[in-house]
């Protein structure tokens, strides 16, 4: 009874559009040139994937709090200073405490500015909703884009190096796939994803 | 004109409030990353001289055994670390105006007394592609290096040559991938700091 009252509830909704039926990756098809590029290792996938969901919170929260005082003219660069700002930071916290990440995902992490869930989340959802809901809706969106990433490196990483997570799972002998490791890999390997996940959630592109 | 006075003070608000937040984060987070990366390059000379020392001790052992030459080259502060006990020298490679195919490869190279013989080389920083350039950081790419001589009469004196290649020469290393220009990048890394170097060590009378 307490889950049927809870899907209706504004925020559960939220949720579910960012993981499933809204997913950034596999529905919209928003940030797929991180997803290529750093899916190569669960690592990778999972600090890339928080790093998303933090900015993309934050972001989020911070342009619903102020969308009343944000000129409509300013309002992209505005988002763009917010959201490089809370790059950034991620950028520092992981040099600071996380150096083995920071240098496994080079540049990529810095490219969290150009990624266009973030962006979109912020011009599509936070402009027009209260700073709790767009909170939400950053999270959700961050994690929809974690999950994937993290179902294509579970297949990619034992493929390319013979482990997940830097644990050996691949019998000894095994010869890595090095197109794995490198972006075309991914991309065989997100499509076959993307096809599968589609289908699950039943998002299918309408006919015109 | 009212509204484009608004505008531009918006923009001085956030422009101002930006600043204050990156001044925060670099007070915040800036000792931390210094001491990460002299920690990684002070980890990488002791442990190429084969110096034993835990996290807690690095430090101490590294100002005990190893004495540091400080010179300038084109305005950019760089040194020799010279170890009391082995008397081999490390430097820092990667600084100069050479760099990686994608982004800036920097490392620590130990060579021995005679600034030829190489003794180890570690990469302390590097943005190469994931998988493929990215593998010179691995052990089994940097281990061909160790024993190998520089050949200062040749242009490229380490030679990161073509994969499968003979690898018989005496400064000759397999490269990393065909498919990748990191391996051609690090030769001139190497090359033009190795000569750099090898200039400030004749300098000071060795």
């Amino acid at each position: 009874m307490n889950f049927i009252r809870i899907r209706y509830t504004k925020w559960f909704n939220i949720i579910k559009n960012g993981m499933k039926t809204g997913n950034p990756i596999f529905v919209a098809a928003l940030g797929l040139c991180s997803a290529l590029a750093v899916s190569n290792t669960v690592e990778n996938a999972i600090a890339m994937g928080l790093g998303v969901t933090f900015v993309t919170m934050v972001s989020s929260m911070f342009v619903s709090m102020f969308r009343n005082y944000i000129p409509s003219k300013l309002r992209i660069v505005t988002y763009m200073v917010i959201i490089s700002t809370f790059t950034i930071f991620v950028q520092k916290f992981l040099q600071a405490y996380f150096p083995d990440i920071y240098s496994s995902l080079g540049a990529y992490v810095g490219l969290i500015i150009t990624n266009c869930i973030v962006m979109g989340r912020a011009e599509a959802f936070a402009v027009k909703n209260p700073w709790r809901y767009s909170l939400i809706d950053g999270f959700a969106s961050g994690m929809g884009y974690m999950f994937v990433l993290v179902l294509v490196a579970l297949i990619r990483e034992p493929l390319a190096f013979g482990t997940i997570l830097g644990y050996q799972v691949m019998p000894d002998g095994f010869t890595t796939w090095a197109s794995m490791a490198i972006a075309p890999g991914g991309f065989f390997i997100l499509g076959l994803m993307i096809w599968i996940l589609r289908t699950w959630a039943k998002s299918y592109e309408q006919e015109a | 004109m009212k509204q484009y006075i608004s505008l531009v003070i918006f923009v001085g608000i956030l422009g101002f409030v930006t600043s204050l937040a990156f001044v925060g984060m670099d007070l915040l987070f800036s000792d931390r990353i210094d001491a990460n990366e002299n920690a990684a390059l002070y980890q990488a000379i002791l442990s190429h001289n084969d110096a034993s020392f835990t996290s807690s001790t690095m430090f101490d052992v590294f100002s005990s055994e190893i004495v540091v030459e400080d010179f300038v080259v084109n305005g950019q502060d760089v040194k020799l670390y010279i170890d009391s006990q082995t008397n081999n020298i490390s430097f820092v490679f990667g600084i100069f105006s050479e760099s990686g195919y994608i982004a800036d490869i920097v490392g620590v190279l130990t060579i021995e007394n005679d600034f030829k013989t190489i003794v180890d080389i570690t990469i302390l920083q590097q943005g190469e592609t994931p998988g493929l350039g990215g593998k010179v950081v691995l052990r089994e790419f940097l281990d061909q290096f160790v024993g190998l001589q520089f050949d200062d009469t040749q242009e490229f004196p380490i030679v990161v040559g073509p994969i499968e290649a003979t690898a018989n020469a005496a400064n000759e290393v397999d490269q990393i991938s065909g498919a990748t220009n990191t391996s051609s990048s690090f030769q001139r890394i190497l090359t033009e700091s190795y000569f750099i170097y090898r200039d400030l060590w004749e300098s000071i009378g060795q």
